[in-house]
């Protein structure tokens, strides 16, 4: 399974972008719990006007997810914060 | 005695707000806060509506009032408070940047434009800073300014530059003003607006004549590592970094490269570099402080009634043309320098 995770704006403007396959990984279990710890319905979210926020966008398989930076929390958060820590930087 | 003259009182504004907050001085505080009152009339835009929220009526309080609060690390908002208004330095310096930037903000907007805070009715001044772990960003969440402590390795403290906390705090004018849909072409602007009045903050502490100022946005935010000067150039869009990790600075100096994208809300800190390079040029044409020239008149677009909340950049570029005319006189050499400078960058004028 692969897991993009892409984070657009911020004051900067600078994208950046982390990938992981889960197959090659050390722990392939552990991400399908991250997985399976998603929400399985979309979630209402605020209305995105905030100057300046990140904008991620979560792809896992072939779902993709766009979530304001300042709304990224939960199981979502947890997901983000590990594809950073251990996945390969993409352009 | 003209209202040109009584704007370029011979005691910078500054000065007289210290002397009308002056115990000592009984006499010359009170005349100090008349020539504060009449000097703020002078230099409000002619669009009072847009002036301040409905329905609040009376004086009000034309001090700042700020509260720095520290979210220690966490995403948890506001955090705990740390130091009030009047309250000592502590020490931190990202609790002093902020309370320092913040007060250099509001100073700018109520010297140069009359307008006390940024609702125009002294709306209190909150900053979070300390936000997140590694947090590489700031922004304005609609009623406070949160800053993150960077990663270390590509950005440092989002404090440590003036014209980014004044950029931060121009969100919130932008919002209680023209509040420009942030997406697209107007969100580029909401943008640009931002980077325009963050760049004059930072001049006019300063007191930096528009061929003197940099024009440089976040400069000093990158560390020594990153190849590149600061986050944006508004003279030179496209040139602030070049960076083996970052890659280049994405952003056009002209339309004939904006940029279509999904990203960024449309890219909007991407095509921002077409105003702010409009901007740059009309300020350095007409010379002097920039804040005078250049600066009145968009501040001037930014709250006439023609400023749509989606206006695109041709929609914009005439209602300054048209604040320039208006403020400085047709066919004055302000008038003129904003017309080549959009011209300059490709957006139309004339419809």
């Amino acid at each position: 399974m692969h897991i993009v995770v892409r984070r657009s704006g911020g004051l900067a403007g600078l994208s950046r972008g982390w990938r992981v396959d889960t197959e090659s990984c050390d722990d392939p279990d552990a991400w399908y719990d991250l997985v399976g710890a998603l929400p399985r319905e979309e979630q209402v979210r605020r209305r995105h006007s905030v100057p300046d926020d990140f904008t991620w966008t979560v792809t896992v398989a072939r779902t993709t997810v766009t979530i304001p930076g300042s709304q990224l929390d939960g199981p979502w958060a947890a997901l983000v914060t590990r594809v950073r820590d251990e996945g390969e930087p993409v352009t | 005695m003209t209202a040109t003259d009584r704007r370029r009182s011979v005691v910078p504004p500054y000065l007289l707000r210290a002397v009308a907050a002056s115990a000592e001085h009984p006499r010359a505080a009170t005349a100090a806060r008349s020539a504060l009152a009449e000097m703020a009339v002078v230099a409000a835009p002619k669009h009072e509506h847009r002036l301040r929220p409905q329905g609040i009526s009376g004086t009000v309080d034309r001090s700042p009032q700020r509260t720095i609060a520290d979210a220690g690390s966490t995403t948890t908002l506001p955090g705990t408070v740390v130091r009030r208004e009047g309250d000592p330095t502590t020490g931190d310096a990202a609790v002093d940047e902020a309370y320092a930037g913040l007060g250099a903000t509001h100073a700018f907007w109520l010297d140069v434009f009359g307008r006390v805070s940024i609702d125009g009715a002294g709306l209190p001044l909150d900053a979070t800073v300390h936000y997140g772990q590694d947090y590489d960003n700031a922004y304005w969440d609609g009623r406070r300014m949160v800053f993150g402590d960077g990663d270390g390795e590509v950005f440092r403290r989002f404090t440590i530059a003036l014209d980014v906390i004044g950029h931060e705090l121009a969100h919130g004018v932008t919002q209680y003003t023209a509040d420009l849909t942030y997406q697209g072409q107007s969100g580029a602007l909401n943008e640009s607006v931002s980077d325009v009045f963050g760049s004059l903050v930072a001049q006019y502490a300063a007191r930096q004549r528009a061929d003197r100022a940099t024009w440089l946005i976040g400069e000093g935010l990158f560390t020594d590592a990153v190849h590149g000067v600061a986050l944006r150039s508004m003279r030179a869009p496209g040139t602030a970094y070049d960076d083996p990790v970052l890659g280049k600075d994405p952003q056009p100096a002209t339309m004939a490269d904006y940029v279509e994208t999904s990203e960024d809300s449309g890219g909007v800190h991407r095509n921002s570099g077409i105003p702010n390079r409009a901007f740059f040029l009309a300020a350095t044409a007409i010379g002097g402080y920039a804040w005078e020239g250049a600066g009145a008149v968009w501040w001037d677009a930014l709250t006439a009634a023609e400023t749509t909340a989606d206006i695109d950049f041709a929609g914009f570029a005439r209602v300054t043309v048209d604040a320039a005319a208006a403020r400085f006189g047709h066919g004055s050499a302000q008038h003129a320098a904003v017309e080549d400078a959009w011209r300059t960058v490709g957006v139309p004028t004339t419809s």
